[in-house]
């Protein structure tokens, strides 16, 4: 596993270290968001997240962890803290079996049903068994997100608070 | 130095691929490196084909794409010799590599190449381990493996010494996890091609970041000497997967991609022609005055507006397989099975504008038809076939784009300017 790139890991790692969670709970769709406000300065691959929260709403709350590789990724966490939502947007796609965790599978059963049906060199729009990942781009300006539908606050469109 | 002699490092090479994937249980009986079940012959090597009466041009189609490789709708594709560096008869032609103007750089599958062609690979100047490459796509797939250095002759034009991209290799097929953005690129089944032959704006492809930042996520080499892991490294622009035609020794300022025009809903294959340089013979020399759309490089610098919203980046890009964008919902989507296409009732009339990093502004005319409709027709040419983009700050203008038109993509120079995209009728 690379920690350069997957600063995620490299934050899960350091969180760990530090004892504040075990290390199966870094904040990953369908789990419960995982502030991570600050790393140890050995550990020098930790970007430190912003945290945002959108005042206005009040329906959810929005965390950014710039990766080292100077993507970026959110999570959207509902007022109970669960992510219902992630998105990416940089030069690389980031490490989505670690950012979907359990919902990977789905993704890419759903992914390479999509390559094999003809969908080579067209944005990535799939929906299966409540998982919905959209993202496009190419190098180096990726874009993407994916959500579960059930957990999704009601009255919000996720396409447009992802942007 | 890593595996300098070319024999070790192919028994090496077996050995290494069996201790990955005996951890993986995936190791074939008897240890010899049995990775995986080959029912074709192996590719073999043939020698540079003579160089065609105009030396700068190369013939492209759209068509069905390599046999048993699925639907392959709007995909581009052209034939690419590569040579060992110097050698005129350890070469090989490879067909049905995909033409993309949305990367940079030859890619090629591992499964693809002769056992002979044994081409140099690349080791990383930081560990002197191979050097490997992660390159993601707009479908998140991604391409992942060493990089090597092969002569690359597109046409009668040769870019010496070129680094390109050894993609599904199965000595390093096992640490794709560095790359793991979704489907790996492994087999033309899954590419739909033998290759990809990026040939963006852009003259390697990273460029700066990756020879500056070894956390570029894009460069990768082995952590330790068994590479039992990866870990991310700086690669110099000499390095990088580089554009071949900025290596060309002329016609080296640019290219054009002519494809004739598409007067029908969908069509089996179309013939067109790739053309090197820009202003520098009479064939890829634009009428005068043709307007000039200056870019930032890659797909930055070019804006489209459409239906009232301004889309900052903007791609024309023979790799995207239609038109695709945010239509706000005027557009209606298709149902489940071909999520991501729009399925208008009627074929729809639809007119965007670019807009220049320069100022200077085009209109794009083009239409959108059934895409479901499209589809049964199982034709590869369809050039009314659109779909939705979740970025709402891009604009796709794919490969239908290209139907009818001579596009012209200047590449920037070494300091980094220059680029641009113009466009004018076919000449077909």
């Amino acid at each position: 596993m690379n920690t350069e790139r997957f600063n995620g890991l490299a934050v899960l790692l350091c969180l760990t270290a530090l004892g504040l969670f075990p290390a199966t709970a870094f904040a990953v769709l369908g789990q419960a968001l995982a502030p991570h406000s600050e790393c140890p300065s050995r550990t020098p691959k930790c970007v430190a997240p912003v945290m945002g929260h959108l005042a206005e709403s009040g329906l959810f709350s929005v965390q950014e962890t710039p990766l080292e590789n100077s993507t970026v990724i959110k999570e959207y966490a509902r007022t109970d803290g669960l992510v219902f939502a992630v998105s990416w947007r940089g030069p690389v796609v980031p490490d989505l079996p670690l950012l979907l965790g359990t919902y990977f599978p789905v993704f890419k059963q759903a992914q390479e049903e999509a390559l094999i049906a003809g969908k080579r060199g067209s944005p990535l729009i799939l929906a299966k068994d409540g998982l919905i990942v959209q993202a496009s781009g190419r190098s180096p300006h990726f874009f993407g997100y994916a959500y579960v539908t059930h957990l999704v606050p009601p009255g919000i469109k996720v396409k447009d608070v992802v942007q | 130095m890593w595996f300098s002699n070319a024999r070790l490092r192919r028994a090496t090479a077996r050995g290494l691929a069996c201790a990955l994937l005996a951890l993986l249980g995936a190791c074939g009986g008897g240890g010899s490196g049995g990775v995986a079940t080959v029912t074709t012959d192996p590719p073999t090597l043939n020698t540079l084909p003579p160089a065609p009466a105009v030396q700068n041009k190369l013939a492209i189609v759209v068509n069905a794409g390599p046999a048993n490789t699925g639907y392959n709708f709007n995909r581009l594709y052209a034939s690419v010799t590569v040579c060992f560096p110097g050698s005129t008869t350890q070469c090989q032609t490879i067909d049905h590599v995909l033409v993309d103007t949305g990367s940079t750089g030859l890619r090629l599958l591992a499964s693809a190449l002769a056992p002979g062609l044994n081409l140099n690979r690349t080791s990383s100047s930081s560990s002197g381990l191979p050097l490997l490459g992660c390159m993601q796509f707009i479908d998140q797939s991604f391409a992942w493996g060493p990089i090597a250095t092969a002569d690359i002759t597109l046409g009668g034009k040769t870019a010496a010494s070129t680094p390109v991209h050894i993609i599904g290799d199965p000595v390093f097929s096992p640490l794709a996890g560095s790359c793991s953005s979704g489907s790996p690129l492994q087999t033309a089944q899954n590419l739909g091609a033998n290759g990809i032959l990026g040939l963006n704006m852009q003259r390697e492809d990273c460029g700066v970041a990756c020879a500056t930042h070894a956390a570029n996520g894009v460069y990768f080499t082995c952590s330790n000497s068994t590479c039992s892991a990866t870990i991310g490294t700086r690669a110099t622009l000499a390095q990088q997967v580089a554009h071949p035609v900025p290596k060309f020794s002329t016609d080296n300022n640019g290219l054009l991609i002519d494809l004739p025009a598409v007067s029908t809903a969908s069509a089996a294959t179309l013939n067109g022609s790739l053309i090197f340089g820009i202003g520098t013979q009479t064939n890829n020399t634009p009428a005068p005055d043709t307007p000039v759309l200056t870019s930032l490089g890659g797909s930055t610098g070019i804006s489209t507006s459409f239906a009232g919203r301004i889309f900052q980046t903007t791609y024309l890009d023979t790799g995207s397989n239609g038109y695709f964008f945010d239509s706000a919902g005027d557009l209606a989507a298709c149902g489940t099975g071909i999520n991501g296409f729009y399925c208008p009732a009627a074929t729809t009339a639809l007119t965007a504008t670019l807009t220049g990093a320069n100022g200077q502004t085009l209109p794009v005319s083009f239409s959108v038809a059934n895409a479901a409709v499209l589809f049964e027709s199982t034709q590869a040419v369809l050039p009314q076939l659109a779909g939705d983009l979740p970025d709402l700050s891009a604009f796709d203008f794919g490969l239908p784009f290209f139907y009818g038109r001579r596009v012209y993509f200047g590449i920037q120079d070494v300091s980094g300017d220059g680029a641009f995209v113009a466009f004018e009728a076919s000449k077909y």
